[in-house]
């Protein structure tokens, strides 16, 4: 026990304490101050967003007696958050870390690894769902005025809330990487395993999760029982869930009792179940198989071809992508993952009834749909473009060398079109593949789906430089995993919000100052065109005077 | 020809980490950069090869200042690092040919380069696998292969013997040795003083970011008679 204390306060200094490189000097320090200020106003908006629309909840629910609702679906949501998050986070942590070797040479033995491991991601955790769990509960708290039990409990339960998620997630990739010694080829398997995990994940919910069937009958008699009576038709994965619950709205010893025993035996289980399992997965899991195959004389003919130096830095770029299970999933997978994810809403039946519905009250040859076009399409190349992290990354993910840029004989300038293109490249691949799936499975015309398309490729355009300028501005180069480079990077933050903010705003405008589209595509092109050129134009002289001061 | 003059780099506006450091190597000359851990040697080779400015002072690479004209004096010279770990996912090959491709040698001459270094580091049969797989020493192997690639006459190598096994070991000492014959130049850091008594035919000896000695090993035991280039070494940095 001593030893899993000791190595989880090391492991956390180590992961905590990996500031960005140089930040020791003054001027680096008012950057980085900057940008935490402007993280901090950013998200300000969304953390109130959540307490309003709480407060809102609570006093709609509240003279049905159905407050708790509020309650019950956030004790749903943050855990099912948590277990899609672990799942991207744990292989990186548990399996992908650098500090693996190292830690596996230590007479320690592996339940006092997986708990330390245990505790960092517990720590990311606690980052991720404050946005969430606490203006919900603080909401909660304002209006109802409940007991000093509830405060206490609702402590505890933020401490506690993320190990079962976490631990189930750990589980079944725990599982997947113990498999991975059998599999034939290695090197593929611990690149997709964090697919199979999200599948494996994805199937569990589909089979446990979700609300309870009920009918209308039902439901008017829940909502006109009152005393939060329509919690019953809430169904939770995790099984010390219901009784936190319960805890919480009856002030319920015995159940927070309940809910801590429940929880304590799931961390001792997995802790006995890593003591089997987690070794196996983890010995060698960073070896790669040599094939010491000669190349033939056509093979390095072929591998031996010249191209531009900016083509090949471009493809470089996208073979790290590819070949780094953690960006692949991350940076990569992104692009296609999200249009399957939209699609049960096209597909479900009774969806696509409303779609159909919807679509043939729509004159596709009205002014207003083309510019709803317009704006649509700029909203897709923004989100797409920044959801991938690749250009909000691209000098993070040189870690400690960096210096490679400085290094060669090639101007930032190409360095940095190779860099964005490389972004550019798989954000189209999305673009491409959200519009044209949308479009012919809403039987689109054609020249709709075009301005679509066009709209969203300026917008990526633009939007992957500005991800880039964010990076060189502040890039995160000191990191122990690559997991860190880009899901522990706030970069993506910066691009992430202004853009949904902005298709947001064009939303707004669109609705609310129908013009012409002639005016409004031209006026947004003008703006993509310009913007996007003198991003590219002053990036290089940005990047020069950035670079300077990184050690 | 590597020109030094007078430079200096001070880290965090306090620590001077070199100071006022002047050298000047000659076409066709192999020189040791020698110095305890700490002494300013890395921090020399990084403002050579632009990876770091300097503060004060100016280097010249066959004449192109590192400062003002970056992408000319970076074409002059090949850089070994001291950590071999680069692009660990690309093969081999992958990472020969990108580094070809930066540095525009044309398909032909690559290939035969290519097939020439790989066998003189034996490393023909890893050349198809990825650099993850490779030992310590092979990774050695790969990248002063990329830096070899396009023959540059300055090579600057930093602790470039560290993992190399002897046979490795001997083939790079003698391309060092051939390279500065053919009128060329190499300049690398060490911490083996054996290696420097073999093959360096001036050594510069660096403590607390200043030079304390530059010139050949015959002249500076000639000052220390009787003494062993331990004794000497641990004499010049212990009073310089």
């Amino acid at each position: 026990m001593a030893k899993l204390l000791s190595l989880s306060t090391a492991m956390l200094k180590n992961t905590f304490s990996l500031v960005d490189q140089g930040r020791k000097r003054k001027t680096n320090r008012w950057i980085s101050i900057g940008f935490t200020l402007i993280l901090v106003v950013a998200l300000l908006p969304t953390v109130a967003s959540f307490f309003m629309l709480t407060s809102d909840g609570i006093e709609l629910l509240l003279p049905l007696n159905q407050e708790g609702v509020i309650l019950g679906l956030l004790l749903n949501a943050v855990p099912l958050l948590i277990f899609f998050f672990a799942l991207f986070l744990v292989p990186a942590i548990y399996y992908f870390s650098k500090d693996i070797e190292t830690l596996l040479a230590l007479p320690l033995r592996p339940y006092e690894i997986l708990g330390s491991k245990l505790f960092v991601s517990l720590i990311y955790e606690y980052l991720t769902i404050s946005f969430f769990f606490v203006p919900v509960i603080a909401a909660y708290m304002y209006i109802m005025q409940p007991a000093v039990g509830f405060y206490l409990f609702s402590i505890l339960l933020f401490l506690t809330l993320p190990l079962v998620p976490l631990i189930f997630a750990s589980v079944i990739m725990m599982v997947i990487m113990w498999l991975v010694p059998f599999a034939k080829n290695r090197d593929f398997f611990n690149m997709i395993s964090g697919f199979l995990a999200l599948g494996v994940g994805l199937w569990v919910n589909m089979q446990v999760g979700g609300l309870e069937s009920i009918t209308e009958g039902q439901l008017v008699a829940f909502l006109v029982e009152g005393n939060n009576s329509l919690l019953q038709t809430f169904k939770f994965i995790f099984p010390n869930i219901p009784f936190a619950l319960n805890a919480l709205l009856q002030g319920s010893v015995v159940d927070a009792l309940i809910y801590l025993a429940i929880t304590s035996a799931i961390v001792l289980g997995f802790l006995s179940l890593g003591q089997l399992l987690y070794f196996r997965g983890i010995i060698g899991i960073n070896e790669t198989a040599s094939s010491r195959k000669i190349l033939s004389e056509a093979n390095l003919s072929k591998s031996t071809r010249s191209s531009k130096a900016i083509v090949s830095y471009t493809i470089k770029e996208l073979k790290l992508l590819f070949k780094t299970p953690i960006y692949l999933l991350n940076c990569v997978s992104i692009n296609f993952l999200l249009p399957i994810l939209f699609l049960p809403l096209f597909t479900m039946s009774s969806g696509a009834e409303e779609m159909q519905d919807i679509l043939a009250m729509i004159d596709f040859n009205s002014p207003t749909t083309i510019t709803v076009a317009i704006g649509l399409g700029i909203a897709v190349g923004l989100t797409m473009g920044s959801i991938n992290m690749i250009s909000a990354t691209a000098i993070s993910r040189e870690g400690q060398f960096f210096y490679f840029m400085k290094m060669i004989p090639m101007s930032y300038r190409d360095q940095l079109n190779a860099k964005a293109a490389s972004g550019i490249i798989l954000s189209l691949s999305g673009i491409l593949f959200t519009i044209i799936f949308a479009g012919s499975y809403l039987k689109l015309p054609f020249y709709l789906i075009l301005i679509l398309l066009f709209f969203a490729i300026m917008a990526t355009l633009f939007i992957n430089y500005i991800s880039l300028l964010v990076d060189v501005l502040h890039p995160k180069l000191v990191w122990e995993s690559e997991q860190a480079a880009v899901k522990q990077n706030m970069n993506f933050l910066f691009t992430m919000i202004p853009s949904m903010g902005l298709s947001f705003l064009i939303g707004y405008v669109v609705i609310n100052y129908p013009s012409s589209p002639f005016l409004f595509g031209t006026i947004s092109l003008v703006v993509l065109v310009v913007a996007t050129l003198t991003l590219v134009q002053s990036l290089p002289r940005i990047a020069e005077h950035r670079f300077k001061s990184i050690h | 020809m590597i020109e030094i003059s007078a430079v200096t780099k001070i880290y965090n506006g306090k620590v001077k980490a070199v100071n006022q450091l002047s050298l000047s190597i000659e076409d066709g000359k192999i020189v040791g950069f020698i110095g305890p851990n700490g002494a300013g040697k890395t921090t020399t080779l990084k403002m050579m090869t632009g990876i770091l400015d300097c503060d004060e002072g100016y280097i010249r690479l066959n004449g192109h200042d590192i400062g003002t004209n970056p992408l000319l004096a970076k074409k002059q010279f090949g850089f070994v690092p001291d950590n071999p770990d680069v692009f660990l996912r690309l093969k081999g090959i992958e990472y020969l040919n990108l580094m070809a491709d930066i540095y525009e040698v044309d398909s032909l001459e690559r290939k035969s380069r290519i097939t020439e270094l790989a066998e003189a580091f034996s490393m023909t049969a890893a050349l198809n696998d990825k650099i993850l797989s490779y030992s310590h020493g092979m990774r050695q192997k790969i990248v002063v292969m990329g830096v070899l690639i396009h023959q540059p006459s300055i090579w600057i190598l930093d602790e470039p013997l560290t993992g190399l096994d002897p046979q490795s070991s001997y083939v790079l000492k003698e391309m060092m040795r051939k390279h500065a014959q053919s009128g060329k130049t190499v300049f690398f850091s060490t911490h083996v003083l054996e290696v420097a008594e073999k093959l360096c035919d001036q050594v510069a000896i660096i403590n607390r970011g200043e030079i304390l000695y530059f010139g050949t090993l015959e002249e500076l035991k000639g000052r220390y008679n009787q003494m062993s280039l331990e004794e000497i070494f641990l004499e010049v940095t212990r009073h310089g």
